[in-house]
């Protein structure tokens, strides 16, 4: 096994570029205090608006200063641990919810699951903004709220993939063996299937933080996410609006962090895609 | 059975817009804070005679089920409403704002649709050569960036930098014709008036290609695919065979069966296009039913918010439906 | 007279595994007007890729490195994309072997089986595109012609999509077809009535036909003459008569030995080895020669012509030159 990953790995960069980009970005969130020049919170009203180095900025304010003197590097620092921590929070609430439900539903069926499909045919009426809208509307905006409203709609992808998955599952000999030998319908669910699924889980779940960043920075950016002073890439991309004439690099930078991570987990996805898929397409016999 | 089974997508169709009309209630009815007072937005001294007349007109002294009753009643009126800031029916602010979202997301419709079918197919025809990777990482680029930040990197570049189009707005101050349709283009065509065309024109083209940017992105991925699996079939290489050009075979066969797939993510992207739509609309100050929305939810006008949100997701669900009927049209091993 | 098709030489290049292999290996065998040729071989001896060639079809990746194909006396290899355009249905045409997949899942019968027609402009206008399709589809015995035009291809049975199939190829009446195993995804009731057809679209408009398939009963029943493909080369040609009870090569005789034949309890001897894959193929000598038990040093050591054992019947084997009559009769 080890020696086929390595090969694996070796066909395959974009699941190296990938797995770079989202670890740098992982770091740099986790060591922000470390990392990050300045306060971002705080700023100098007497160096606002200050160009980048390479424009005739300071070495003290790397990529500049913004409206309220505040470092543009450090934000943008800080602003990874609030971005990606909103897409991987939403990502991850999504995927466990989303896989236990389509767990009891692929397995049991019945009127559950038949209610389920209804409440996922509903919730795919929406575009995932409007939805948002609605929820952050009755319910506030913030940091936790934003998370609610984004996982409240992405689960429905991840419940219909396992329900899938677990349905052709079921008909496969291994977990008629695993009856025959006294196992539960939990334990089988949780021993035996969910093990084989879970690269599926894996992949769509690392595309999903992508998207969910995407679309976490796009309401912080109309206002309705998270709230100033919390730097947020989309919001201060919303920020630099304001000086777009005078100062385009306010706006330019939060939105290349949140381009060059999306396309980090988008790649990553794919490579993992690649990497783990052909692997277990046939973990059984049909009866 | 053809019926039949048309019937119950149809039945299926109005329960969930039936089941969002009622979220959409329950929603706005459970916002923490009195109704009454975000309705009239804590406008100060109202008389205990005004607020009994308010709450009546708004059916809150009734049980919640029979105001269901009234909203239902009400919509199918086409009544959801006063706007609190245009002191007029949310409906009619709703209506005016329309045809410019309409015609924009026609528009982004139109430039992804009309981007990603030749270079979908372009991509699976060369597939492997310098032009299908260049793709490939273009839409890949196109997935991973937000609407946002494309919408005003264009800005930047285009209407800032090289002054090439303008940088916000539907047209020139005096050049709005003041048509039949609402739709700019459509309007100047009608009246003839080549300066209010080339206006719209441009207004038009940064805020299209924001918007369906993505679209773009993932339908030529998605016909790209499909292409290359058709390409590879038995019944392309007997066209060939019977004397087809190449164009024809890959035009007329291969495309034609390669289109049935791309129908289906068509329909999910347009929920995509549909749901940026509020933030293209921020960037480039579109006066269309985004930017209302957005305003109307800061400036706590619920009644705007509860249309607009009907709005999109009832729209979504008809979309929905009529591409699914047209599945049936595209391909005839699938019949209702 | 000039034969209808001649092939000289062909010589097919292709990637497999990475580096470059031959396919055809010096192809030659000629089609005479009005005649059925059996190509007859195993998985992977290159008879579908022999026919592509002719076409000017091959897959992406494989090139034609030599050789020359003439139709008519034209030549077709390096011959331009519209001259080849201009002969593809109308003067050489082919039947592919899996029905299902041949036809285009969207549009009608009647499009397809005329798509021909309106390619090469025989028709003008509907009616008589129309017209002349209900023909096409009355000789190839389809019942209820008017109303298949209409129908899909989903809703047709294997043997119907293939009679379909056999009208699309007439269509342009062209004089030359290619059949590429028309019968093996087939019933085996299925497979008598086309193979019939196919006899009757020979025999009614004096077409050619070049006949592939792996089925040597199959062809000895059709065919007037076959040529054995091994290994990307002919190893023997001849009237099916001298091929089925006096084949020359170890092969042919071993191919014949394999058939079971009804009402003879026999023990079937089946032939030692595999069949090389490309680049196993040995690049001098006989390509059989590893698995043949009559074989000799020399085999192995020269390039082999196809020698004649009698009047038309050649066969690619050093035990020909020797001895002009054939080996030994099949057990």
């Amino acid at each position: 096994m080890g020696v086929r990953l390595k090969d694996r790995l070796g066909a395959g960069p974009t699941l190296v570029v990938g797995a770079v980009v989202v670890a740098i970005f992982a770091l740099d969130a986790l060591l922000a205090p470390l990392v990050a020049p300045h306060d971002p919170l705080h700023g100098e009203l007497a160096r606002r608006l200050l160009p980048p180095v390479w424009m005739g900025g300071s070495a003290d304010y790397l990529l500049g200063t913004d409206g309220l003197g505040r470092d543009v590097l450090s934000r943008l620092v800080w602003g990874a641990r609030v971005s990606f921590g909103l897409g991987l929070a939403g990502a991850a609430i999504a995927a466990g919810v989303g896989t236990a439900l389509g767990m009891v539903a692929g397995w049991w069926e019945g009127w559950l699951d038949g209610l389920l499909g209804r409440l996922a045919d509903f919730l795919l009426a929406f575009p995932m903004l409007i939805f948002a809208i609605g929820v952050i509307t009755a319910l506030g905006s913030g940091f936790w709220n934003l998370i609610l409203a984004l996982s409240l709609k992405s689960w429905v992808e991840f419940m219909r993939l396992v329900r899938g998955q677990v349905l052709a599952h079921k008909q496969l000999v291994y977990v008629d063996a695993a009856h025959a030998l006294g196992r539960s319908g939990a334990g089988i669910l949780a021993w035996e299937i969910l093990p084989n699924i879970f690269h599926g889980v894996l992949v769509l779940a690392t595309l999903r933080v992508g998207y969910l960043i995407i679309a976490a920075a796009s309401l912080s950016f109309l206002g309705l996410g998270v709230q100033p002073p919390t730097p947020e890439w989309g919001a201060m991309v919303n920020d630099g609006r304001n000086f777009m004439l005078s100062a385009w690099w306010l706006s330019t930078f939060p939105g290349l962090a949140i381009v060059v991570l999306v396309l980090g987990l988008n790649l990553l996805s794919e490579g993992l895609h690649e990497l783990l898929d052909p692997r277990f397409r046939d973990p059984g016999i049909p009866r | 059975m053809r019926i039949t089974t048309l019937g119950s997508r149809l039945l299926s169709t109005l329960l969930v817009m039936l089941a969002i009309t009622i979220f959409v209630f329950l929603v706005m009815r459970w916002l923490p804070g009195d109704p009454v007072d975000r309705i009239l937005g804590g406008s100060g001294q109202v008389s205990q005679q005004q607020l009994r007349a308010l709450r009546a007109s708004y059916h809150l002294d009734q049980p919640v089920p029979l105001q269901l009753v009234n909203f239902l009643g009400d919509l199918l009126h086409g009544d959801i409403g006063e706007s609190v800031v245009y002191n007029r029916p949310a409906s009619q602010v709703i209506l005016e704002h329309l045809p410019a979202t309409a015609e924009l997301a026609v528009a982004a419709t139109f430039f992804a649709i009309g981007v990603a079918a030749p270079l979908g197919v372009a991509a699976a025809v060369w597939r492997g050569s310098w032009f299908d990777r260049l793709a490939s990482a273009g839409s890949y680029l196109g997935i991973s960036m937000p609407g946002f930040w494309l919408g005003i990197a264009l800005i930047l570049v285009f209407a800032v930098h090289l002054r090439w189009l303008p940088v916000g707005g539907r047209a020139d101050p005096g050049a709005e014709p003041a048509g039949p349709t609402g739709f700019l283009v459509l309007d100047a065509i009608l009246h003839l008036d080549l300066t209010a065309l080339a206006s719209a024109l441009a207004h038009l083209i940064l805020p299209a290609v924001t918007m369906g940017s993505v679209m773009l992105a993932v339908l030529s991925r998605v016909l790209r695919s499909s292409m290359i699996e058709e390409l590879d079939k038995e019944y392309v290489a007997l066209a060939l065979a019977k004397g087809a050009s190449r164009r024809r075979a890959i035009v007329c066969h291969a495309l034609r069966n390669a289109l049935i797939p791309s129908v289906t993510v068509f329909g999910l992207e347009l929920g995509t296009l549909l749901g940026g739509n509020m933030v293209v609309e921020t960037v480039f100050g579109w006066p269309g039913v985004g930017q209302l929305a957005v305003s109307s939810i800061f400036a706590r006008d619920y009644a705007v918010v509860q249309g607009v949100v009907l709005l999109y997701a009832l729209t979504f669900a008809v979309i929905n439906l009529l591409i699914d009927i047209s599945y049936t049209k595209l391909d005839p091993r699938v019949s209702f | 007279m000039r034969p209808r098709l001649e092939v000289r030489d062909l010589t097919v290049v292709g990637p497999a595994g990475g580096r470059p292999v031959l396919l055809l290996r010096s192809l030659s065998f000629v089609v005479e007007p009005g005649e059925i040729l059996g190509l007859i071989g195993e998985s992977g001896c290159g008879k579908s890729l022999t026919l592509l060639s002719v076409l000017g079809l091959l897959p992406r990746g494989l090139a034609v490195q030599a050789g020359s194909v003439r139709l008519d006396g034209m030549e077709l290899i390096g011959a331009p994309q519209r001259a080849m355009a201009a002969i593809r249905g109308r003067r050489v045409a082919i039947i592919f072997q899996d029905p299902q997949n041949c036809l285009n899942p969207s549009f009608t019968i009647g499009r397809q089986v005329g798509e021909a027609l309106c390619i090469h402009k025989l028709a003008r206008g509907r009616r008589a595109v129309r017209d002349r399709v209900v023909e096409l589809l009355t000789e190839v015995g389809l019942p209820d012609p008017e109303g298949c035009m209409d129908r899909f291809p989903h809703q047709l049975s294997g043997g119907m999509q293939q009679r379909a199939l056999i009208a699309t190829a007439l269509a342009a009446g062209p004089q030359l077809l290619l059949a590429d195993e028309p019968t093996t995804a087939l019933d085996v009731s299925v497979q008598a009535q086309i193979m019939e057809l196919l006899r009757d679209v020979n025999r009614q408009r004096g077409c050619s036909i070049v006949l592939v398939t792996h089925d040597l009963a199959l062809a000895s029943q059709f065919c007037d003459r076959i040529a054995v493909m091994y290994a990307g080369q002919i190893v023997e040609e001849g009237s099916v008569a001298n091929i089925v009870h006096r084949p020359a090569h170890p092969y042919t005789q071993g191919l014949l030995a394999c058939l079971p034949m009804l009402g003879r309890r026999q023990q079937l001897r089946p032939i030692p080895g595999e069949i090389p894959t490309p680049d196993e193929v040995l690049a001098v000598g006989c390509a059989f020669a590893p698995r043949c038990r009559h074989r000799l040093q020399e085999c192995t050591s020269a390039h082999i012509e196809l020698h004649e054992a009698t009047d038309g019947h050649r066969a690619r084997c050093l035990l020909v030159r020797h001895s002009p009559q054939p080996v030994g009769p099949p057990t």
